[in-house]
């Protein structure tokens, strides 16, 4: 993938088919590393699914596939970083992975907010909740607070996700904003 | 800088408008396929123009749905347009610039676009 918010996207697709209901995506930018997580509510796998996630061509789609744990581990780990996941059968998943964002070899962010657009309209009944945290800065969005503030206005309206594309991408800019001041001023 | 205040101006513009409010099974389908393959090739780049150009386009009774794997990865992004009475029409190779002529032309036209269907690219 071009772009850290793409392997965030494909992730997010894992927890989909998991049957979930809520997906936690978080971004922690903490000095020289970036951890990312996506955490849901799906139906989680068995110890033995598990071990085999990671592993390119291991899939329980009835189409070929099975790379889009493999791609994003092996993302983490060209840049010194790593990739793991959690889970529980009948309880939900953790992917998360952690990135030396100084890297030559580290993808860029992206686009947070259109990856959001693409989750937030084609999932209207998916509960999204987004966190961006970095030093002494931390943005979070729930998409159930927006559907409530709606008042009846479908979430997927397009001009809807449009806007909530752009203020992610600003407020997100800001969190890493702010970090560079802070290596900057090392 | 945008505000989550803005957003209630959006929302106060819709309010009133009761086509939104359809059940789905009554709206034209847009659907994007959203796997690996898919997000590899482009897809994300093509829900966000197709989103934009509904917006332009004010077409109301549409909804962009997303969908996995459908075998034929070498033929991603993939888009498919179910018209309700109609048969599904399914665009291959789908870039940003030919998602919004799909909108303008089929979405809201309602004449497919057939060079970019899989029937004239395969």
């Amino acid at each position: 993938m071009q772009d850290l918010s793409l392997y965030l996207l494909d992730l997010v697709q894992n927890s989909l088919r998991a049957g979930c209901t809520w997906v936690k995506i978080s971004l922690a930018f903490c000095g020289e590393t970036l951890t990312l997580s996506v955490q849901d509510n799906g139906c989680g796998m068995e110890k033995a699914q598990c071990e085999k996630a990671f592993s390119p061509f291991y899939t329980t789609k009835t189409k070929r596939g099975g790379f889009g744990l493999p791609l994003f581990r092996m993302a983490c780990e060209q840049t010194g970083g790593t990739a793991s996941l959690s889970s529980c059968a009948g309880e939900g998943t953790t992917v998360a992975g952690v990135l030396c964002i100084n890297h030559i070899d580290c993808p860029p962010l992206g686009k947070l907010g259109d990856t959001m657009a693409a989750l937030i309209a084609g999932n209207e009944s998916i509960r999204f909740c987004l966190t961006a945290s970095g030093k002494d800065r931390r943005f979070s969005l729930d998409t159930d607070q927006i559907v409530k503030s709606l008042q009846g206005v479908p979430l997927s309206t397009p001009e809807i996700v449009i806007f909530l594309a752009k203020y992610i991408e600003e407020q997100t800019q800001i969190i890493r904003g702010g970090v560079e001041e802070n290596e900057k001023s090392c | 800088m945008k505000s989550l205040a803005e957003l209630q101006q959006i929302r106060d513009k819709y309010h009133g408008d009761v086509s939104i409010r359809q059940d789905n099974h009554e709206k034209i389908k847009v659907e994007i396929g959203m796997a690996t393959c898919g997000i590899a090739a482009g897809a994300r780049e093509v829900v966000t123009a197709v989103l934009d150009e509904l917006s332009k386009e004010t077409v109301e009774n549409v909804v962009v749905t997303q969908t996995g794997c459908m075998g034929i990865c070498q033929y991603e992004p993939i888009v498919e347009v179910f018209v309700p009475g109609k048969e599904k029409v399914t665009y291959v190779k789908v870039t940003p610039e030919k998602a919004r002529r799909i909108v303008k032309e089929h979405v809201a036209g309602g004449t497919p676009v057939t060079e970019y269907t899989i029937g004239a690219n395969a």
